[in-house]
């Protein structure tokens, strides 16, 4: 045991069955039945589970996302590896395994080896489906996997049929909302379908790119592979046909959520609970009070100051009387001042006159 | 033919390698604890409805060498705690080191009571009055305003609006033209029908936004970033910068519904910045009105707010004190990077106290 309480050395046990799983895969003959497992993730995925209560929240995720990662450009090595068994020339199983990759981006039942990392590239999907989970009652990709595409044609008519009876509003909403569900799916199938092919397209950019340059370790491939995905990614993303697609996903999402509501709404309603509509006009409602209130509140403050200003300057106006006396007596007094030399002036005239 | 040269024994000890990193780094996650966010002392000055303008404290040994106090306006989108990650990558902090009396309004976390705050709430609202604030308590007129991303947007349509209070105009990663060709967030959303996103989902959820983000470049951020990650797990400090910089990518508050309705509408859709035409409460938005010296700045490798977004400023505003930076980075190492810690707080500080 290492001193790390989350690591011991049966680890490097496991990885050595690894490598001489390896081994003896190299040395049996084509055909010959492969380990069921990959040890290694299977031994990764036991580690984890052990620990991973003593991990806290924040780091639970995070972590995740490393041991998914992992797994992933370990499995796209692995591929390669699996593809060279038995092979004499490794670079040709390299070219059967990228072969194998393009192959798997084809719309077909995925039963081959090369799932895992075609699935890769539904890296942007999957993030939309967390998103799309986060706003619907249902999981993002419940849809997904339902057929749509041989029914959509019937159910449109079907949809098509006008309601009947005292029931009919009810029935225009309900055919509205499977409506909603059909387009939502097939703007989803447009949606994996341009990843789809864009993977493809990404396995012939991986060779161009690695050219003569020899790979060396899982990594280099990886890094390479991502890349090349992101390189093209960027290149299909900015034209208007995916801006159209991107749209039509999102904009796809709020009717169907939009539909959602309207019959929520109904139910709602009949039980005399406020419905979402209500709840809109109470937050316009209370805005406009808040936003009217601030005004108020402001032109009260301008107010304040006003009548602050005016007090202190009638105070400063009242105090001015006051300081008027003083200053005459002080006049007078300089004036009494002044007078005096005159009236002593004055006097000795008088006594010289005398 | 292609030279693949990885052997069973090499891709094993590839992967034991891997794990033992793996195995490793979880005794530094469990140490990492809780992630603390924002890291430079501060206090509330003021509180409205959910936003609160913080001043944050003078530096020990820093001499104040500006009398005018400098307003940060973050974005409405993500926290702006990203202005302070961080001691020693803090936007914050470089500009107090450059004696700037520093001023930063938090948003908060909009919820479905304020579905209904609109641009004009946000601008002529919660700006002019924390603006107000500060110029009273200071006994000014005008005050500095630094805005960054969406909050420079803001900033701009404030300034146009309220020249008199501005003395001093810096944008950070601002995008003026929202539809140059390289930018990947306008081009998607011309097709997004907003009226039906808003009507129907009210506030927009901060998942649909974090979606987009991750969308920009979705292997690189939901994948590779990971991977690399695993070879720095033995480094405590590095686990811990880390996980605090996952916590902001990933804390997106909710946008208040009408405000995200206008911002998408008129300034991604319409472009109307641009055109001059946008229109917030019961006034147009004319850049021209901007007189007073503007430094803006832009980052060269910014996937988000591409510099063709932010440069066609310099053209539009009215006075002639305008100043361009060009840092050479991405939209979040403009923070957080230690190249910007040297080059773009103590810029925006010298153009600062030179005004």
């Amino acid at each position: 045991m290492t001193k790390n309480a989350f690591w011991n050395d049966d680890w490097m046990n496991t990885q050595r069955q690894y490598w001489e799983q390896w081994n003896n895969m190299q040395q049996q003959a084509l055909g010959v039945k492969q380990p069921p497992t990959n040890p290694w993730e299977q031994s990764m995925e036991h580690w984890w589970s052990a620990i991973q209560g003593a991990v806290p929240s924040t780091g639970q995720d995070f972590f995740s996302k490393m041991m998914d990662q992992g797994k992933s450009y370990f499995q796209m090595a692995e591929q390669a590896m699996q593809a060279a068994n038995g092979q004499e020339n490794i670079s040709d199983a390299w070219s059967k395994m990228l072969h194998g990759l393009t192959e798997s981006f084809h719309p077909t039942p995925t039963n081959d080896p090369f799932r895992q990392a075609s699935a890769f590239w539904e890296m942007p999907m999957d993030n939309w489906n967390r998103m799309a989970s986060a706003m619907s009652p249902v999981p993002g990709d419940t849809l997904r996997g339902m057929p749509h595409g041989d029914v959509k044609e019937h159910l449109d008519r079907l949809l098509g049929t006008p309601g009947l009876g005292y029931t009919r509003e009810s029935q225009t909403q309900y055919q509205s909302l499977m409506q909603a569900v059909m387009d939502y799916q097939e703007a989803m199938a447009e949606y994996a379908l341009f990843f789809s092919s864009m993977g493809e397209k990404s396995v012939k950019l991986l060779q161009q790119k690695i050219g003569d340059t020899p790979v060396e370790s899982a990594r280099q491939l990886y890094d390479t592979w991502i890349g090349c995905c992101e390189e093209l990614y960027a290149e299909d993303v900015i034209t208007e046909d995916y801006a159209k697609l991107h749209g039509r996903l999102v904009n796809a999402l709020m009717v169907l959520k939009s539909r959602y509501g309207e019959i929520l709404n109904e139910s709602l309603s009949t039980m005399n609970i406020p419905t979402h509509d209500d709840l809109r006009t109470i937050q316009i409602r209370m805005q406009e009070q808040r936003r009217e209130n601030k005004k108020l509140s402001s032109e009260v403050a301008s107010l304040r100051r006003e009548i602050t200003k005016m007090q202190a300057e009638r105070k400063a106006a009242e105090k001015k009387p006051a300081a008027k006396p003083a200053a005459k007596a002080a006049a007078k007094k300089a004036t009494k001042k002044k007078a005096a030399p005159r009236k002593k002036k004055a006097a000795a005239a008088k006594r010289s006159t005398n | 033919m292609i030279n693949f040269q990885i052997r069973p024994d090499k891709l094993a000890e590839e992967m034991a390698d891997y794990s033992r990193k793996l195995g490793h780094g979880v005794e530094n996650l469990i140490d990492a604890g809780e992630i603390d966010t924002g890291v430079t002392a501060r206090t509330a000055v003021y509180e409205e409805d959910k936003l609160v303008l913080y001043r944050y404290d003078r530096l020990d040994g820093v001499e104040a060498s500006n009398d005018t106090p400098l307003l940060i306006v973050y974005a409405l989108v993500n926290r702006p705690y990203m202005t302070d990650i961080q001691e020693d990558r803090s936007t914050i902090r470089g500009l107090l080191e450059t004696g700037q009396d520093v001023y930063l309004i938090d948003w908060g976390y909009p919820d479905s009571s304020d579905y209904a705050l609109t641009m004009d709430d946000y601008i002529n609202g919660y700006i002019d009055r924390c603006v107000d604030h500060i110029c009273e308590a200071h006994g000014l007129d005008s005050i500095n305003v630094l805005g960054i991303c969406q909050g420079g947007t803001f900033s701009l349509c404030y300034t146009s609006m309220h020249q008199e209070k501005v003395r001093n105009l810096v944008t950070m990663v601002t995008p003026v033209d929202f539809q140059t060709p390289d930018n990947l967030l306008s081009a998607w959303v011309q097709h997004i029908d907003i009226d039906l996103l808003v009507d129907t989902i009210g506030n927009i959820p901060g998942e649909l936004l974090n979606w987009t983000f991750l969308s920009l470049k979705p292997f690189s951020l939901t994948g590779q970033k990971y991977i690399n990650m695993v070879d720095v797990l033995d480094d405590p400090k590095k686990v811990k910068n880390f996980l605090r910089m996952e916590k902001w990518i990933f804390d997106s508050p909710d946008q208040a519904g009408e405000t995200f309705r206008q911002f998408i509408k008129d300034f991604y859709q319409k472009n109307a910045l641009m055109a001059g035409e946008v229109e917030i409460g019961e006034n147009i938005v004319d850049l021209a009105n901007i007189t007073c010296p503007v430094l803006n700045i832009y980052a060269q490798q910014d996937h988000l707010v591409p510099p063709d977004a932010s440069t066609p400023l310099g053209g539009l505003v009215g006075g002639d004190d305008y100043t361009e930076l060009a840092f050479p980075g991405g939209h979040i190492g403009i923070y957080v990077s230690g190249r910007a810690q040297k080059e773009v707080t103590p810029s925006i500080g010298e153009w600062l106290n030179k005004r």
